[in-house]
């Protein structure tokens, strides 16, 4: 994985690549960043077919407007917006019924986890999922998996960057805590 | 700081995420020509996307319907608050004859309610919607008592009440000169009791307990005070028996000066200008005596005016008071004088004496006036008097005008002290009325506008 204590690094050539058509480039922008991505679409969805069925959407997009993508900023932060904006058509879908609906989510049992076959390695995701509330998760995530900085955070969520410190350290003490008892 | 934390999370994320590079390869691109096609739905939302985020769309909007709400009962409550606070019943006028009738006003005098407060008054209010303003309302009540034949002409009077939590002379003045004009406009005969007193829990709830209405028992109450006579039958009885009773018990409140009454007994309907005059400062010494009745806190404000007001009738009336002594003098007490001008001379006692014999409703006012208030007193009598002792001075040369001046000057303040010299017998009905203009220290008083 092509990250850098967290943060995820694409440089401007290889977007640069990805614009003029480049497939290698392509793949390569695709495994810098569909892990991240994949986090940041299952927070907002709490649903793995969907996060994925948005995911792909996404980074076929990214190669049908890869023109149009303006160098301002880190490039993940574009990726997140057109996941984002896909997220949104979905939803407005689904309450007018025009297109395939959302699975029925629950959000207070969470996301489900069972292709994580060991028990351990999904114990704090699922405190991620379920005790923790959506927009805490989506700092955290972010954060930690795309590597954003506050002030990044703040700027795409709008709210203050006071207000992204207090919920992301809240958030992370609560799982800490829960970290510790486990 | 939560470095393993991060990493397990990152871990733990990583195994979630499927690879989906070869399905990627396999699907057909459609050319995007614009970031509008691109971003729809985010330019559609503009940047309230972080709002729209899932449940925060949810909890956002919640607030926001909250803040609303919240916004539009802050306003309600002040709105109906200040509603509350413009229609609250300051002021309650009860009329009393037979019928009791209450009419609630509210802080800027208008009329709240009427309402009947005996068995007579229903039919009184019974045509009189609370649509009204103070002045149709008593017009209203106060000819269809008319109608209903409780004035008859005599000296059944009405007792008006004005019972207030703040105090308002303006109101009392409104009250009276509609009264007054009502009265004249329809030629109506009635002789009006005027009382106003602040509102009083403990008086209303005894006044409930005995069937009446609280101006009445404190009507009752003030003449128990002041006769000692039984209220128990009063205050059953209408207005009219009550002045029956008592004038059986050779009580007239009507022209009783220690009950603090003054009575304005205008004989024509229509009265000469001195009767005017008279009854210009019968109102003028009302005037003062309702200012005495009030708490100390406005009694500082009304002092002033009190004191001009007094200063102005105790003139008026003086100078009439030196007028006839001086013909009296003139004519039927020359040697008197001399003799009395001639011992002024050796002693003020018999200054006083003579001022007495010759200006005796003048020296019964001052004292009653002196128990009210002696800053006026003085400087009425002062100047009431000291034109007698000049004039007893110009028949007897010998006398020092300084020291007789400083003789009565000393009478007064004896008065001041407490010594009250009681009023003498009247010999005219115009004396006596002219002494209760003078008194013009009551809490109540009675106008008989054609009777």
């Amino acid at each position: 994985m092509a990250t850098e204590k967290g943060r995820v690094k694409i440089s401007e050539e290889l977007m640069e690549r990805v614009v003029s058509g480049d497939d290698a480039a392509f793949e390569e922008l695709y495994y810098l960043t569909y892990r991240p991505l994949y986090a940041f679409l299952l927070s907002m969805t709490m649903n793995q077919q969907d996060a994925e069925d948005i995911m792909q959407e996404t980074y076929l997009r990214i190669r049908a407007a890869a023109h149009l993508y303006k160098e301002h900023g880190n490039p993940m932060a574009w990726i997140m917006k057109i996941g984002k904006n896909l997220y949104l058509m979905k939803r407005r879908g689904e309450k007018t019924g025009q297109i395939d609906s959302f699975e029925d989510h629950d959000n207070e049992t969470g996301v489900s986890l069972d292709n994580i076959s060991e028990a351990e390695d999904r114990i704090l995701l699922q405190y991620l999922f379920q005790k923790i509330s959506g927009e805490e998760r989506d700092i955290i995530i972010m954060h930690v998996s795309m590597g954003l900085k506050y002030r990044e955070i703040a700027d795409y969520m709008h709210i203050p960057i006071g207000t992204v410190l207090s919920k992301y350290h809240r958030a992370m003490r609560t799982l800490q805590k829960i970290m510790e008892s486990e | 700081m939560y470095k393993i934390l991060k990493q397990t999370i990152n871990r733990e994320l990583d195994m979630t995420a499927p690879d989906i590079f070869h399905d990627l390869k396999n699907k057909k691109i459609r050319p995007i020509e614009s970031e509008k096609e691109l971003f729809s739905e985010l330019d559609e939302r503009d940047r309230s996307d972080t709002a729209s985020y899932r449940g925060n769309n949810f909890y956002n909007t919640y607030r926001n319907v909250l803040g609303a709400c919240a916004a539009v009962l802050m306003l309600i409550i002040i709105f109906c608050g200040s509603a509350a606070l413009r229609n609250r019943t300051t002021d309650y006028v009860i009329l009393d004859i037979n019928p009791s009738i209450c009419i609630e006003l509210t802080n800027d005098h208008k009329v709240k309610s009427i309402y009947a407060l005996n068995e007579d008054g229903k039919k009184i209010v019974a045509g009189i919607t609370e649509d009204e303003t103070l002045s149709t309302a008593l017009e209203k009540i106060i000819l269809e008592m008319n109608k209903e034949q409780y004035f008859d002409g005599s000296r059944a009077p009405l007792l008006i009440s004005h019972c207030y939590k703040k105090e308002s002379a303006v109101l009392d003045k409104e009250i009276q000169s509609e009264l007054n004009r009502i009265c004249a406009d329809n030629n109506i005969k009635v002789s009006v009791i005027y009382q106003r007193f602040h509102k009083d829990k403990a008086a209303d709830k005894k006044a409930r307990q005995k069937g009446v209405s609280v101006g009445k028992y404190t009507f009752v109450q003030s003449l128990e005070e002041r006769y000692h006579v039984d209220g128990h039958a009063l205050y059953t009885a209408n207005m009219k028996d009550i002045i029956t009773k008592l004038e059986q018990e050779n009580i007239d409140i009507y022209v009783d000066p220690s009950f603090d009454v003054v009575v304005n007994n205008e004989q024509d309907s229509e009265p000469d200008s001195s009767t005017t005059a008279e009854q210009e400062s019968v109102t003028k010494g009302n005037t003062t005596t309702q200012t005495e009745k009030k708490d100390s806190s406005s009694e500082e404000k009304t002092d002033a005016k009190k004191d001009d007001t007094k200063d102005n009738s105790g003139k008026e009336q003086k100078e009439n008071d030196k007028e006839k002594t001086d013909k009296k003098d003139k004519n039927d007490k020359t040697d008197d004088k001399n003799v009395s001008g001639a011992v002024d001379d050796e002693s003020g006692t018999a200054n006083n004496t003579e001022i007495g014999t010759a200006g005796d409703d003048v020296e019964g006012a001052t004292t009653e006036t002196d128990a009210i208030d002696t800053g006026a007193t003085e400087n009425a009598s002062t100047e009431s008097e000291t034109p007698e002792s000049t004039s007893t001075e110009t028949e007897d040369p010998g006398s020092g005008t300084t020291e007789s001046t400083s003789t009565e000057s000393t009478e007064v303040e004896d008065n001041a002290e407490g010594e009250f010299i009681e009023s003498t017998e009247y010999q005219t009905t115009e004396e006596m009325s002219e002494e209760m203009i003078e008194i013009g220290a009551l809490d109540m008083f009675i106008e008989i506008p054609y009777l």
